[in-house]
């Protein structure tokens, strides 16, 4: 297609497009660039990325309910972890539709602390009309999801020996505002997750330790023991089953530290290490039974 | 429409009226009434061009047509910045009075307290140095046969001079409040403390416990008869004789950080840096030693990184002034740049068993970022050493 005398793709329209927008370019977008874009849209893909830029090309030209419309219609199209943003960046717009957001704090946050000025806003009334306030209110709410997701961690950390079921649940509601939280802004919730999963690991680890106890147990008896080669085989069965059992809390646990392999490394390593050692007792074990 | 009863609408009114009516866009009034107008009070108020600020968003909350209650918010900051605390006031008052959403309604709250702090006439607690006479500082150097008590709601305090414990003790308590405030928030200590002051080294060290023989007060928490203690032990005077002011002003404020301290992580390691940093942090001295000494240190050795600095324990501290200038410079910059909402949030993460620098990042709410220490690292750095310079430029001068 041709946009403002360049031939390009619909990938790289909407890229022009998006650029535009960065530098304030809103009108030139709604002009000259979107009715193109809109005419060579194909499939909910492109649909849904020129929906994008109209809805942020609306903010700009501070049409903020046409804006709102749009993320709003946006919110419902999209079926991945978009759609939440979306439906936050409407909500932002139908609270304040005279397009004024009250910044709690500076934005982006790390700015101050990082002592870097250029670009920095907030906190106090900013305009949803400039770009990077819509980011910045959608980042406050981001921090409330993880703050809902705090308390709710907290309440089952506390509720954790009790009533082990209402933990959980609470644990699996903490999660759903961590992915909310995930959704807007990506990775803030990752140390959550990390934390999360820790907890779980070493609930697993209890669990295999008690399992290895047990094991230990039953092995001592096992020489002591003057057993017929049908009760011998039974216990080396039984034996197996229970390293078996172990093995599968092991690759539990690796799989759920997978993603996070910088942080639990040590988890990692040690799952790793004993389910070695758990294949070759298992190998020996098995060993013994093809002798008898 | 808005107006008053029995009076004919203005010129102005009649005029919006008509703007209004004949634009057939469906946004908010005042939008098509004064397009544009709130956007540009905002950036007046970013520009810190404060009286256009205020023209435009008046022009939009006196709208006859369509007032906007909102832009009393933006009144209220521009009269801020020109320094109009009682009206700013006011114009913060008229904003929480319309239906606003309770996400900002936390910020007004803090430009409210602002402006009463800022109008507050009660004199702020002042160092001692500034508030005794010679007469008085010479009295404070007697030392009694006796020892004299006072008691305030968090502390008894015994001393050779009467005087001595009456100041100490009020003193201790206007600390605490503050200290309190800055790291446990909204929680209050809710414990007694005995601070016992000690007419010289020589005594000090007899009684206090577990002093260090380079020390001049300190801090313990012990089991006595079955109750957990809190205790500060202090001198009066020095070698030469003369009344200890930076008993008070210095000391004091710095061992009741530790205990408020150790209320705030209980069972849960502090980091050194922190601990010590925050202590320095809420003496009632200057730190202008500290400031030179930690930038003398950063200048010595351009590899410190900030991550050694973080994880400091009490045994590698070979240096120990080195480490207590670099702990309150990276202290002090951390509270000054987060605030203490955030600093608040920033302990609660370390006492879970956070890293600080994963602590940091969810008290920023910001994604875990490689590298980001070293970032952090560098800014504080380059913070400290331009501090120094202009501390050494001044000192010259």
């Amino acid at each position: 297609m041709r946009v403002l005398g360049s031939w390009m793709d619909f990938a790289d329209a909407v890229d022009f497009a998006s650029r535009r927008l960065q530098y304030g370019l809103h009108r030139s977008v709604i002009e000259d660039i979107l009715p193109i874009l809109e005419s060579k849209a194909k499939g909910p893909q492109q649909t849904e990325a020129v929906m994008e830029i109209r809805a942020r090309a609306m903010l700009q030209d501070e049409q903020f309910q046409e804006a709102a419309r749009e993320f709003g219609e946006l919110a419902i199209r999209t079926q991945d972890a978009h759609a939440f943003r979306y439906e936050s960046a409407a909500k932002i717009l139908r609270d304040n539709p005279d397009g004024m957001y009250i910044l709690n704090n500076s934005y982006p946050p790390e700015y101050v602390l990082l002592d870097i000025s250029d670009g920095l806003i907030g906190p106090g009334p900013v305009s949803l009309a400039e770009p990077v306030a819509l980011e910045a209110a959608l980042h406050e709410i981001a921090s409330r999801e993880i703050d809902t997701a705090r308390r709710l961690i907290r309440e089952a950390r506390n509720l954790e020996s009790i009533d082990a079921r209402s933990a959980r649940g609470l644990t699996a509601e903490a999660i759903e505002a961590l992915d909310r939280a995930d959704a807007i802004v990506p990775s803030i919730a990752r140390s959550y997750r990390v934390e999360l999963t820790r907890r779980r690991i070493t609930a697993i680890r209890n669990r295999i330790d008690a399992q290895a106890q047990e094991f230990d147990n039953q092995v001592s008896t096992l020489g002591s023991l003057d057993m017929s080669p049908y009760t011998f085989r039974d216990k080396i069965r039984s034996l197996i089953q229970m390293l078996d059992s172990i093995r599968d809390n092991l690759n539990e646990v690796v799989r759920i530290a997978n993603p996070y392999q910088r942080d639990l490394v040590l988890e990692l390593s040690w799952a790793k290490g004993d389910l070695g050692r758990v294949s070759e007792m298992r190998q020996e074990l098995t060993d013994a039974l093809d002798a008898r | 429409m808005p107006s008053t009863p029995g009076k004919p609408p203005t010129f102005l009114a009649w005029a919006a009226l008509l703007a209004l009516v004949s634009t057939p866009q469906n946004a908010p009034a005042h939008q098509r009434l004064h397009p544009g107008l709130l956007r540009e009070a905002i950036e007046h108020l970013h520009a810190m061009q404060y009286e256009q600020a205020q023209e435009k968003a008046m022009e939009l909350a006196n709208c006859p047509v369509d007032p906007v209650p909102r832009a009393w918010l933006i009144i209220g900051d521009a009269r801020v910045g020109l320094g109009k605390y009682s009206s700013a006031v006011r114009a913060y008052r008229l904003y929480l009075s319309e239906n606003i959403p309770p996400e900002s309604r936390g910020y007004v709250l803090r430009k409210l307290d602002k402006c009463r702090r800022a109008l507050s006439t009660s004199p702020s607690l002042s160092p001692p140095g500034e508030l005794l006479d010679e007469r008085q500082l010479s009295e404070l150097g007697r030392i009694y046969a006796a020892f004299f008590t006072e008691y305030t709601d968090n502390f008894v305090v015994q001393a050779r001079n009467p005087m001595l414990a009456r100041i100490t003790a009020s003193h201790a308590q206007a600390y605490l409040n503050r200290i309190s405030a800055s790291i446990m928030g909204e929680q209050r200590f809710p414990h007694m403390v005995h601070v016992y002051i000690w007419a010289n080294h020589e005594e000090y060290l007899q009684n206090a416990r577990d002093a260090e023989d380079w020390s001049g007060g300190n801090f313990s928490v012990r089991v006595v008869d079955g109750e957990l203690t809190r205790r500060i032990d202090l001198t009066q005077c020095g070698d030469d004789g003369e009344f200890l002011l930076s008993m008070i002003d210095r000391t004091l404020p710095h061992e009741l950080s530790h205990l408020v301290l150790l209320e705030r992580f209980g069972d849960a390691p502090c980091p050194l840096f922190i601990n010590e940093g925050m202590a320095s942090l809420v003496e009632w001295h200057d730190n202008h030693n500290r400031i030179i000494t930690a930038a003398a240190a950063l200048e010595e050795d351009p590899n410190l990184r900030l991550h050694d600095l973080l994880c400091y324990e009490q045994h590698d501290n070979n240096r120990p002034e080195a480490f207590y200038a670099l702990a309150y410079s990276f202290t002090s910059y951390l509270y000054s740049r987060i605030g203490e909402e955030a600093f608040g949030d920033l302990l609660e993460h370390i006492k879970d068993g956070c890293s600080v620098e994963d602590s940091i990042e969810r008290a920023l709410y910001v994604p875990p970022t490689e590298g980001f220490l070293d970032d952090l690292g560098a800014s504080w750095r380059q913070h400290a050493l331009a501090d120094a310079y202009f501390l050494r430029m001044l000192m010259l001068d």
